[in-house]
């Protein structure tokens, strides 16, 4: 008996902490109520859900992808031509722009059904260019380099007004408590057991009646409609985007967000997130110096601590708690 | 003469000349790539290093050969360092050699920001003037570029071909374990391999750096270019990467003087992904057991 | 009686080099057949061939009297023809527990419990508590049998074994052997690809050797161990019969 509601409970921790972390974030502007800050974290926990599908496909699925940055960005400009050129209201363009990013991500994983490896990573970032030049020069839909502007307006969701800084930090916040669960869900999931087991040997996978190609697609399409809403939620944070927010350099930093918190955790992307936007700020680093540092961090964390800095506390945890067998560190 | 034909040749000759370019970035990548399995993605940014360091050299002194001459060894200095101090760990897992060159791509591209500032630069062709063949106005500059990019490509197919030195690297490119065993020193062969691809990149840079306007944040478009070159001719396949740097400058400049230069990218990369798609191992039938 | 599986004039060639072929060739569920040759004979690109892992440049596969050439290899595995691995043969990175998961769920199993995990590691012989373990920190034997629990699990009609005994140790093999010895009662046929005769060839109803991608001979264990040119391939000295 108590062995058995012990297990429940393990399993019911995972849901209980995203939860939680939740109304922990929920509580942030009443006690820090600086628009600054509130800016700043707004703006990580996009990079959070953002990540979090990235997290996803590579942790889970083992398949990288450097178009990741490009299907956000066509989350955000499907929500900016929804709002300006068909007059939908943030809610209505939702689904819209989850759905435009599903099969975004999908087209992405089209050529892992022909290449795989290196030549696949290579095609995604091809891919990713040629979307780049589309919002570059598909001007009347995109408004070319100068971008588009998105004002919401006296819009609500939840209760909550989109213009408002603290409370469109809050939706924020549910839609990451929302996307964090669901993952959490999928992890977990038979389907997780079946996308590990094609990160871990894709030959045995289908040996066992697995068809890897279309589960590939499938967890792409997911990590696609997951960017895209970070899209949508990032236009309507930073009202005004270009093209060029959304270049190859932006799938790196998703990737080191990813590689920073660790890519087999599932809260991962959000260590790595608030790591990315917070750091900077509190050291006063420039964008430029911040993105060399960024660089080396990168460079670093993957040569020594490939699991990301939440593996570094287990580790830590280990060796306070553990006999000291070692003879100096 | 037709003026269709001429316009045509105007454009094949254009596209020639800034293929061998695109030839000569892909057979750094190849080179890397064929002896440590190393999809090397900061060879762009090697590109734009080589061309910042070519322009303040010529700008200071008014040589190009001395410019030529200068971003070299830097740049060589360039790959020597990034195999020592990072890549040379990542040998036994290529994945992480190929994150680690996404983190120096942003190390480098902040650098030249912090150096150079993001603001393009531009400088006058060190060889001024034409000459008109046939109603084809032929730049000297270009001229200049293509023998440049014609000699250094010669050289290298020389090397692996015929010299000892290109022996061993096709040896541990095709099996480093029995070249270990042969007694050739394989991890300075490899080592040795950075070095040359990075100064590739750099005169590619060099010859980059008299064509247009330059900032910091070029290398995502010789990157993207190198290795649809290197993909398309086959990984690991230097006559491939030289044929399939030619085929894309020309189609990029036809497409470009045909269809408008907006859409160039998206056409050619598109192409590039198709070509991909239907021979995922390059049309000059490389492999992805390299041969070089 | 139609063979459940059978393969005629099959011929695989790798640049215009012949690896295998034409190969005829039958087996069905309840038996064991070996594949015995020389490395280098064209055993494993065979079974490439014959999972689906490759396509084949001539000749057809049948199933269940089906040509099957063209029928994807996971859904081979779906009609019950499922093959393990030489080296690779088991999902490193997850722990034991969620292998079988894998092969569970595949299996179409409603319950993937701890129970049901237990139960297949008891049918190969390995001890329960590797259960939390990863996979890859399992000894070489371990993986074979883990490799072949994963096979089993989905209650194949036909499993082919890529080298079952290729580096292990004699306990290892006695392992390997004794679960083999209950595929039959089982109702499991299985084709074995093995470069050990003398392990194979007492567990075997039918022996097939295979010499430079063609079929040398064919027969019961005793009528392989007396041919002649067999004994020429195996131990004349054959520079590639002796590699590994």
């Amino acid at each position: 008996m108590s062995s058995g509601s012990r297990s429940r409970l393990r399993r019911a921790a995972p849901y209980g902490g995203v939860l939680l972390l939740g109304l922990i974030a929920f509580l942030l502007p009443q006690v820090s109520p600086t628009s600054f800050v509130l800016s700043l974290a707004t703006t990580a926990l996009i990079y959070a859900i953002a990540a979090a599908g990235l997290g996803f496909l590579w942790g889970q699925s083992g398949q990288l992808s450097l178009a990741h940055a490009a299907v956000f960005g066509i989350g955000a400009y499907t929500a900016a031509v929804c709002a300006k050129q068909l007059g939908l209201s943030f809610a209505a363009s939702l689904p819209i722009s989850a759905g435009v990013g599903l099969v975004a991500g999908a087209l992405v994983a089209l050529p892992s059904l022909r290449t795989s490896g290196h030549y696949f990573v290579i095609l995604t970032f091809a891919v990713s260019e040629v979307i780049s030049v589309v919002e570059m020069r598909w001007e009347s839909l995109t408004g070319g380099v100068n971008g588009v502007t998105t004002l919401p307006g006296a819009q609500t969701l939840f209760g909550l007004r989109l213009a408002g800084r603290a409370d469109y930090y809050s939706i924020v916040v549910i839609f990451a408590v929302v996307v964090f669960l669901v993952l959490c869900l999928l992890m977990r999931s038979r389907w997780g057991i079946l996308l590990r087991s094609m990160r871990e040997n894709p030959d045995l996978s289908t040996s066992l009646g697995i068809n890897v190609p279309i589960n590939r697609v499938i967890v792409f399409a997911l990590s696609g409609a997951i960017a895209a809403l970070a899209g949508q939620l990032y236009l309507y944070h930073v009202k005004s985007i270009a093209p060029e927010a959304f270049m190859s350099n932006l799938s790196i930093v998703f990737l080191l967000v990813v590689l920073l918190g660790g890519k087999s955790y599932l809260l991962g992307p959000a260590a790595g997130a608030i790591i990315y936007v917070f750091l900077p700020e509190y050291i006063g680093l420039s964008p430029v110096r911040s993105q060399i540092a960024f660089g080396v961090i990168l460079v670093v964390m993957i040569l020594t601590a490939p699991d990301g800095v939440l593996s570094l506390i287990g580790r830590l945890r280990e060796r306070l708690r553990g006999p000291r067998t070692e003879a100096g560190a | 003469m037709g003026e269709d034909l001429t316009l045509f040749l105007q454009y094949a000759f254009n596209g020639i000349a800034m293929g061998a370019v695109y030839a000569m970035i892909a057979a750094g990548i190849t080179l890397v790539y064929g002896l440590s399995r190393i999809i090397h993605f900061a060879v762009g940014e090697l590109v734009m290093f080589g061309a910042f360091v070519a322009l303040m050299v010529w700008e200071g002194t008014g040589s190009f050969s001395l410019a030529i001459a200068t971003a070299i060894p830097v740049l060589a200095f360039i790959g020597l360092i990034t195999e020592r101090v990072v890549f040379r760990f990542t040998l036994r897992e290529p994945l992480t050699g190929f994150i680690v060159s996404l983190g120096l791509i942003l190390v480098f591209q902040g650098t030249a920001v912090e150096i150079w500032t993001a603001n393009p630069k531009y400088s006058q062709p060190p060889l001024q003037g034409a000459w008109e063949l046939f109603d084809i106005t032929v730049r000297k500059q270009s001229v200049l570029n293509l023998a440049i990019a014609a000699v250094v490509l010669a050289v290298c197919y020389y090397v692996l071909r015929k010299t000892t030195a290109g022996k061993s690297v096709r040896a541990v490119s095709d099996d480093p374990e029995a070249s270990a065993l042969m007694g050739i020193p394989v991890k300075k062969v490899i080592m040795a391999t950075f070095i040359v691809g990075s100064a590739l990149a750099g005169i590619a840079g060099c010859i980059i750096m008299t064509i247009g306007f330059i900032t910091p944040y070029i290398g995502a478009v010789y990157l993207l270019r190198g290795f649809a070159v290197a993909l398309i001719g086959g990984l690991g396949n230097i006559q491939g990467a030289a044929l399939a740097g030619i085929g894309l400058g020309i189609a990029e400049s036809l497409a470009a003087g045909y269809v408008g230069p907006g859409w160039t990218d998206a056409y050619v990369f598109g192409t590039a992904v198709l070509i991909l798609l239907w021979r995922p191992t390059g049309l000059a039938g490389g492999a992805e057991g390299a041969r070089i | 009686m139609n063979p459940l599986l059978r393969t005629q004039m099959l011929t695989k060639h790798f640049a215009g080099i012949r690896a295998v072929g034409p190969v005829d060739f039958t087996a069905t569920s309840g038996e064991i057949v070996g594949i015995i040759g020389p490395n280098g004979c064209g055993k494993t690109t065979f079974f490439n061939v014959v999972s689906g892992f490759m396509k084949p440049t001539a000749g057809q596969v049948f199933w269940e009297g089906q040509d099957i050439v063209g029928v994807p290899a996971h859904r081979r595995a779906r009609l019950g023809m499922v093959r393990t691995f030489q080296e690779r043969m088991v999902f490193p990175g997850t722990p034991v527990r969620e292998n079988l998961q894998t092969a569970l769920i595949q299996y179409g199993a409603s319950d993937i419990g701890d129970e049901a995990v237990t139960a297949a590691l008891d049918y190969v012989g390995l001890p329960h508590q590797v259960i939390d373990q990863m996979a890859g920190h399992l000894s070489w034997g371990e993986c074979r049998l883990l490799g072949m629990a994963l096979g089993l699990v989905l209650k194949p009609k036909i499993l082919l074994l890529d080298e079952p005994f290729a580096g292990l140790n004699r306990v290892g093999a006695e392992r390997v052997t004794s679960t083999l010895r209950r595929l039959r009662g089982d109702g499991i046929g299985a084709v074995i690809v093995e470069h050990e005769m003398d392990l194979l060839l007492p567990l075997c109803d039918r022996v097939v050797v295979l010499a430079n991608g063609e079929v040398l001979a064919e027969g019961t264990s005793q009528e392989i161990l007396q041919r002649e040119d067999v004994r020429t391939v195996y131990f004349g000295g054959d520079p590639v019969a002796r590699d590994q």
